[in-house]
């Protein structure tokens, strides 16, 4: 006998599981934009990249580990589907490589002393990538991506 | 009287070409969930400096006010993208209990830009210069974190309302 996943009986549960993988990303990507925008020399130039990351990365961790969670909840509804959907797969890489970006280059080049070209160079590709996730995030409905 | 209105709006040639393109549609509602997620994130920083849940080496005032002008760039970012997503379907939000909702919420945050403008946001120097913050300052980023909170999940639920038959759409 197989169990049946809650989220497909209910369809007020799959609302608040992708209201929670909304403002888990809205929480992740936001902080993350606001250490790239500093690295960018367009916000708080009083505020040192290396202080605005030290605070913004508990609360940028805790956004990904929600809107991760949430998201598998919402893929195990129908995991077929997003099998098989090239925009979700893009997704998936894209958020991949934002966060083996983030965890490695992005933490040199917010330390004092960082080359701020560099620092430049990595929030831009930063920023696109996680741009990057939202937009597949809404394309993967029609498949968007997938030029046929 | 609105509704003929709307009916007009979104039979403009622009918004019809919109509304009608595959791709633009989605476009045009990415690029609105991008600019509130970087909204997003400032918002809530701004929010918890006035909670004063920072660590002591940034300052509170400091980013409180430099965050006034980059919020309001991203808001009208975000807005307008909204704009032109209600533009296109705007017979159809008419009737959206949640998009009312949602404009709603957007009001009561203009409400709360007028009560805390001058009494917190003008005034974060000293606000957040010695000891813990005001009770005043605590019920803005309190009442500010639940609005947008509310925004985001009505903004959401708008997708999940089936649209009424015999819309006006060229």
């Amino acid at each position: 006998m197989t169990a049946e996943n809650p989220l497909n009986l209910s369809e007020i549960d799959y609302i608040v599981a992708e209201c929670f993988h909304i403002a888990g990303f809205v929480l992740a990507v936001g902080m993350t934009a606001i250490v790239d925008l500093r690295l960018l020399g367009l916000i708080l130039p009083k505020q040192s990249p290396h202080q605005l990351a030290s605070f913004t990365a508990l609360w940028m961790a805790g956004g990904l580990v929600v809107a991760v969670f949430s998201g598998f909840v919402l893929f195990s509804v129908d995991p077929d589907s997003y099998y098989t959907n090239f925009t979700f797969l893009v997704k998936m890489a894209c958020l991949g490589l934002a966060i083996i970006l983030n965890y490695t280059v992005h933490i040199k080049v917010v330390l004092p002393g960082a080359s701020p070209r560099h620092g430049k160079i990595v929030a831009g590709v930063s920023l696109a990538l996680w741009v990057s996730i939202v937009c597949c995030g809404i394309f993967i409905a029609g498949d968007l991506l997938h030029i046929r | 009287m609105l509704l003929t209105l709307l009916q007009s709006i979104q039979n403009i040639s622009f918004f019809v070409y919109l509304r009608s393109s595959g791709y633009l549609y989605p476009i045009i509602l990415a690029f609105h969930l991008s600019a509130i997620s970087v909204f997003g994130g400032m918002i809530v920083l701004s929010d918890l400096c006035l909670l004063s849940w920072i660590p002591p080496h940034l300052s509170g005032a400091a980013v409180v006010r430099g965050l006034r002008t980059p919020k309001r760039i991203g808001l009208l970012i975000a807005a307008t993208f909204g704009f032109l997503l209600f533009c296109c379907k705007a017979e159809q939000y008419y009737y959206n209990v949640y998009f009312r909702t949602k404009l709603l919420l957007l009001a009561l945050v203009a409400v709360h830009a007028l009560i805390f403008r001058h009494r917190v946001y003008n005034r974060s120097n000293e606000m957040l210069a010695v000891g813990p913050p005001s009770l005043q300052a605590r019920v803005a980023a309190f009442l500010s974190l639940l609005l947008w909170a509310g925004i985001l999940t009505a903004g959401r639920a708008i997708g999940y309302v089936p649209a009424p038959r015999g819309l006006h759409f060229l």
